[in-house]
């Protein structure tokens, strides 16, 4: 029997419904352009989901179609595709990629590794403490992508093999885990942060600044980073004997680096400039310009040249970005997500726990099969309306989904730090899609307790 | 005359495949064909997965390590099978197949004169170079010899 393609299922309903929302006649209580915009949105979500073309141009087709259909004029569109978190992006893109460069990172992470004790414990705990504080700084996959060699070092020197090695799986997992929960934490581990961060201030001309998206989602990923830990170790647990003895390869490497390099301490201080505008200073210099500005420091300090730059970042995020913005806020201005959760409304209950779980649980499921700025792009304008209809405090929807959203766990397709981690052949889908839904499903319940009962204690309420 | 070929498609759990190669010789083993299938390129799926955030120097970086890394486990597995062709007096011999071809994986078979057939095959298309819908119907119900198939599931 011939097996059935879910992705061509999926792109075929994608279509029929786009062509079909064009043709039929507008709803009641729905605008012609807040219809168009739904087809649109739909279209772009069955190929962001299939994966049928390129992420990036799956967003600027977006953006193409939202002017064509009369969805916003064109000026309207292209500004909002200028939108300040695109720039920010774009800022701390330019300086990832110095950090990757200059190889600072690396150093930090054998540092760090090499000093642990001979226990399976506290590898893996430096593993996923390394993964998460480099999260904090950069974007998750290229942490991901940094102590990749480093933990492949580390399973070769213990003579570990694929699949076979509880050891290694643990390593690899704790990997992609730390940089995962590492990304969620602050806007330079996950552009979706900042992301979700412009979608407010678009849709309800509220900001929140580096350091306030920081004091709500430390409270979060910071347990949440122990929890991961102890699932790993208690799933995975084991002993390889002379650990001591083989772990001294690590030790090596690490003298390999030599000492300090010029440009990274320039770039050390650089960052700590940088970091310290975006903590204290956010109120007078936007977090943006701060980016930018430092993007153009790591040039002027000749830390990294333009073909470097141009060979570390993937432009295309910064289109996928742009394109995904520009979609979610079509559908908030033409009121077409109030529409959509109207719809929902008339299947669910209006309830505070119901809507709250079925935020989390969808932003969760669709995270783990798409990228999860698509997830955040599709969930957040319908999340938005829903909440306004039981007045909850939009800043709260947009951490919950944008928090919901950069956890993917299970799956290698959910986040760039999970498909590098499977990259190593050690893994095991099944085995991890196990330990996987157990940390989904804490992380879930989680968010719900932090969210409803710490989140109002630190001046966060639920409710406006 | 017995000959064995230990056909590797992964190296997941390898000893398992080992361990069958040492329970399978006998006084009249005379070769073991150590064959390995390895890309040059890691597979596509994970290559455009990792494609859509890496630049393209990063991503290059993280595939010399995957490749790196495969490459050195296929010299450890030949050292382990040189010792165990020494320590029996048997006569080692060594294939890459570089590229997938069922004709000439057949065509080798039959040149050499194989008896026993041993694959190691792991299902995964984040990793496997070559994934089968059905690795039985498309490959092994072809060959008309001996053979065991180990087969790591996702």
């Amino acid at each position: 029997m011939k097996k059935i393609n879910f992705s061509n299922i999926i792109l075929i309903l994608g279509m029929i419904i786009f062509i079909s929302m064009l043709i039929i006649p507008t709803p009641q209580g729905l605008t012609l352009e807040g219809k168009n915009a739904i087809a649109i949105f739909v279209l772009c979500l069955s190929l962001w989901v299939t994966n049928y073309l390129p992420l990036a141009i799956t967003s600027i087709l977006g953006i193409a179609l939202i002017p064509l259909l009369g969805v916003l004029s064109a000026a309207e569109t292209f500004s909002i595709f200028g939108n300040r978190a695109v720039f920010f992006i774009l800022g701390s893109l330019i300086i990832a990629a110095a950090i990757y460069q200059t190889g600072i990172a690396k150093r930090v992470s054998y540092l760090f590794i090499s000093k642990i004790d001979n226990s399976f414990n506290k590898i893996i705990f430096s593993i996923i403490v390394s993964s998460y504080l480099l999260s904090l700084i950069m974007p998750e996959h290229a942490v991901a992508a940094i102590l990749f060699p480093i933990v492949f070092e580390l399973v070769k020197s213990l003579k570990l093999t694929p699949l076979e090695s509880n050891f290694a799986k643990a390593a690899f997992l704790a990997l992609a885990w730390g940089a995962v929960v590492g990304g969620i934490t602050t806007f330079l581990g996950g552009a979706r942060n900042i992301l979700a961060v412009g979608l407010l201030q678009n849709t309800y001309g509220i900001s929140i600044n580096f350091i306030e998206w920081l004091q709500y989602s430390i409270i979060y990923s910071l347990p949440l980073l122990f929890i991961s830990y102890y699932i790993i170790i208690y799933y995975f647990n084991t002993k390889v004997s002379n650990i001591q003895q083989r772990l001294s390869y690590i030790s090596k490497q690490y003298e390999k680096l030599g000492p300090v390099k010029r440009e990274e301490k320039i770039l050390a201080i650089l960052f700590l400039i940088i970091i310290f505008f975006w903590m204290f200073l956010s109120n007078y210099i936007d977090i943006s310009v701060t980016a930018i500005l430092g993007g153009v420091s790591v040039f002027v300090f000749k830390i990294i040249s333009w073909d470097e730059i141009e060979s570390y970042v993937n432009w295309g995020i910064i289109l996928m970005y742009g394109g995904a913005i520009v979609i979610a806020t079509s559908l908030t201005s033409t009121g077409a997500a109030e529409w959509m959760s109207n719809s929902v409304f008339e299947i669910l209950p209006n309830s505070t726990f119901i809507i709250l779980v079925v935020v989390i649980l969808i932003t969760k499921l669709l995270t783990e099969g798409v990228s999860n700025v698509a997830a955040v792009a599709i969930i957040l304008p319908i999340a938005y309306s829903m909440g306004d209809i039981l007045n909850f405090n939009p800043v709260i929807i947009t951490y919950i989904v944008s928090l919901t959203g950069g956890l993917a766990f299970c799956l290698p397709m959910g986040a760039p730090p999970n498909a590098i981690a499977f990259s190593s052949g050690y893994l095991e889908l099944r085995e991890v899609i196990k330990v996987g839904l157990v940390l989904n499903l804490i992380s879930m319940v989680l968010l719900y307790i932090i969210a409803v009962r710490i989140w109002p204690l630190l001046g966060l309420e639920l409710f406006i | 005359m017995n000959k064995i070929m230990v056909l590797l498609f992964s190296f997941a759990n390898i000893q398992m495949v080992v361990d069958e190669v040492v329970r399978s010789i006998n006084e009249e083993t005379t070769e073991i064909h150590l064959c390995f299938y390895q890309n040059k390129d890691i597979p596509d799926t994970l290559s455009s997965l990792m494609g859509v955030y890496l630049g393209d120097r990063i991503q290059k970086d993280v595939e010399n390590t995957i490749l790196k890394e495969y490459f050195r486990m296929k010299e450890e597995i030949t050292q382990q099978f040189i010792r165990i062709a020494e320590n029996h007096d048997i006569v080692l011999k060594n294939q890459l197949f570089k590229s997938y071809s069922n004709n000439r994986i057949c065509r080798y078979i039959k040149k050499h004169e194989v008896n026993y057939l041993i694959v190691n095959y792991f299902k995964n298309e984040f990793n496997s170079q070559k994934v089968f819908a059905n690795i039985e119907k498309e490959f092994l119900d072809r060959i008309a010899i001996k053979k065991k198939l180990f087969k790591h599931h996702n």
